[in-house]
């Protein structure tokens, strides 16, 4: 069993090829829109210490 | 329906080498859409334009919409459980996107009862749907870092908001041929249909993109066993149904309700407050900025405070931000009017401890109840919000109403009901002391008579019929 459950551990340590690709592809996909957005939402902010 | 089989649950089991960083952006694609709601106001001046109506008919919108949120989230637990994420989700964008264009239709035909009907009501069951169904996807992935996973996506209907804001400000100023000086009426439809399809496409990303782990799956290195050895952190499972017989569901919806009405009753006063504080010194512009800079740290605590509580403990973590706020409530009330640096810390970092409340209640009712119909549980916990919904602005209103009325102004108008929020803090901190793990009767069977479900044999992606002897249909990262 502990044979098994090394070789399974192992498996899930080896990624699938191009699931770097994907990750990157993924969290780009959320990560600018939501850049833009905090972006947006900080100029606005700077107006309270800017006056 | 069989072209849609591909939502079902077991189709949507991971395969080999299917990487669980690749669900944090799944759920952020399902809430940084439905946080557009938060963002209505936008269309504000424009739709009571259009609709040749008061404010408060247009406000009502909102209202239908965070109420079946609150309904939705709350029936619709149980079978998301049972359906898995990709149909929630599928079933979220479809709402969601729909509301915005039967919206359209109802902006274009003059029909107030059809925006009403199409983004109150149909869209509203997308936003409550679409809230919940990442969070028990999202804690079965990550069970040894729940508060990191659930602050990200939670961190997501947030951060829609100021992504909806913007978007939409653009959209009807491109669309209008207006001048600057009248609402731009005439981009209204234009504007709804974009969002509309545009929200389907992002939230279909979250839905091909989502998967549940294999039957048995946990992270490499990660034993349950050391979890378990914390008596706040269970390992058995509790159903919907019976977390509701339990006292720790009623402590935890006090928990949350003290917490929400306390940060809403700052939100929803926040521009206004700023400048009754600081009569002459503080600006519309300025105060505009205040509130931008409350919803950044509203947006980070989520992040930032329910990722720390993986480290320090839920209770813990909720005795900061019930203790520690009530004593920053307290200097608000007291000594907010010394200085705008003063009152603008204060203010945000009880924001931040607000946001932070919504984002890791989730680990919190997974350390309770276990993982088998955290989702469920989740939803009906909600109710709180929509409870503290009413409750927050209602207390300040009232009675920063009653105190103009007998005289009082500037911060003295306010000091009363800031004070009702230390109380009601005091309160949420002692319903978090009282909250003690669950009984052994509310347990469910033993985890094994359940898929996807707490601790087991120690397996990985790719393995699950190896694991369970049950044939699945794994899709992988193909």
């Amino acid at each position: 069993m502990s044979t098994e459950t090394s070789t399974k551990e192992n498996a899930a340590d080896q990624p699938m090829k191009g699931v770097g690709a994907r990750l990157a592809f993924a969290w780009a996909f959320v990560g600018i829109p939501l850049s833009y957005g905090v972006y947006e939402t900080a100029k606005k902010a700077a107006a309270l210490f800017t006056g | 329906m069989s072209s849609l089989s591909f939502l079902d649950r077991e189709r949507s089991v991971a395969g080999p080498g299917y990487s669980r960083w690749l669900v944090p952006p799944a759920a952020l694609a399902i809430h940084l859409c439905i946080g557009q709601v938060y963002a209505l106001s936008v269309f504000k001046t424009p739709l009571v334009a259009r609709f040749e109506t008061s404010e408060t008919a247009i406000a009502i919108v909102f209202s239908i919409a965070i109420v079946m949120l609150g309904l939705s989230a709350a029936f619709g637990g149980k079978w998301m459980e049972r359906n898995g994420p990709r149909k929630a989700m599928f079933v979220s964008a479809v709402c969601f996107s729909s509301g915005l264009l039967i919206g359209s239709v109802g902006i274009a035909t003059e029909q107030i009862w059809l925006l009403y009907f199409g983004y109150g009501f149909v869209g509203g069951i997308g936003l409550g749907i679409g809230y919940i169904s990442p969070v028990s996807t999202l804690i079965k992935w990550f069970p040894d870092r729940p508060g990191l996973a659930t602050g990200m996506a939670i961190m997501g209907f947030g951060g829609g908001a100021f992504i909806a804001s913007a978007l939409s400000a653009r959209l009807l100023s491109s669309y209008t041929s207006l001048p600057a000086d009248q609402p731009p009426t005439d981009a209204l439809v234009p504007a709804f249909v974009t969002l509309g399809l545009a929200y389907l496409v992002f939230m279909m990303f979250g839905v091909f993109t989502v998967r549940v782990p294999p039957e048995g799956w946990k992270p490499a290195g990660w034993t349950p066993q050391a979890a378990g050895t914390d008596k706040m952190m269970t390992t058995a499972n509790v159903s919907a149904d019976n977390a509701l017989r339990t006292r720790q569901f009623w402590f935890l919806w006090v928990v949350l309700f003290c917490n929400v009405t306390a940060g809403i009753g700052i939100l929803e006063q926040a521009s206004p407050m700023i400048r009754d504080f600081f009569p002459g010194e503080v600006t519309a512009a300025t105060a505009a900025g205040f509130v931008g800079l409350l919803s950044l740290f509203n947006m980070a605590g989520r992040f930032v405070w329910s990722s720390t509580s993986d480290y320090i403990g839920r209770k813990p973590t909720y005795m900061l931000y019930l203790g520690v706020g009530a004593v920053l409530f307290f200097f608000l009330a007291t000594a907010g009017n010394t200085s705008v640096p003063v009152f603008v810390l204060l203010a945000c970092v009880i924001i931040s401890f607000y946001g932070g409340g919504f984002a890791t209640v989730p680990a919190y009712l997974k350390d309770m109840f276990g993982t088998f119909q955290v989702g469920a549980i989740h939803g009906r916990l909600l109710t709180a919000w929509s409870a503290a919904g009413v409750a927050g602005p209602l207390i300040v209103n009232v009675i920063t109403e009653n105190q103009r009325e007998s005289g009082a102004t500037g911060a003295a108008a306010y000091r009363p009901s800031l004070l009702v929020m230390v109380g009601l803090l005091g309160i949420g901190f002692l319903a978090n002391l009282l909250v003690r793990p669950v009984a052994d009767k509310h347990h469910e069977a033993p985890p094994e008579a359940y898929p996807d479900q707490g601790p087991r044999e120690p397996a990985t992606v790719g393995s699950s019929s190896s694991v369970s002897g049950t044939p699945t249909t794994p899709e992988g990262s193909r």
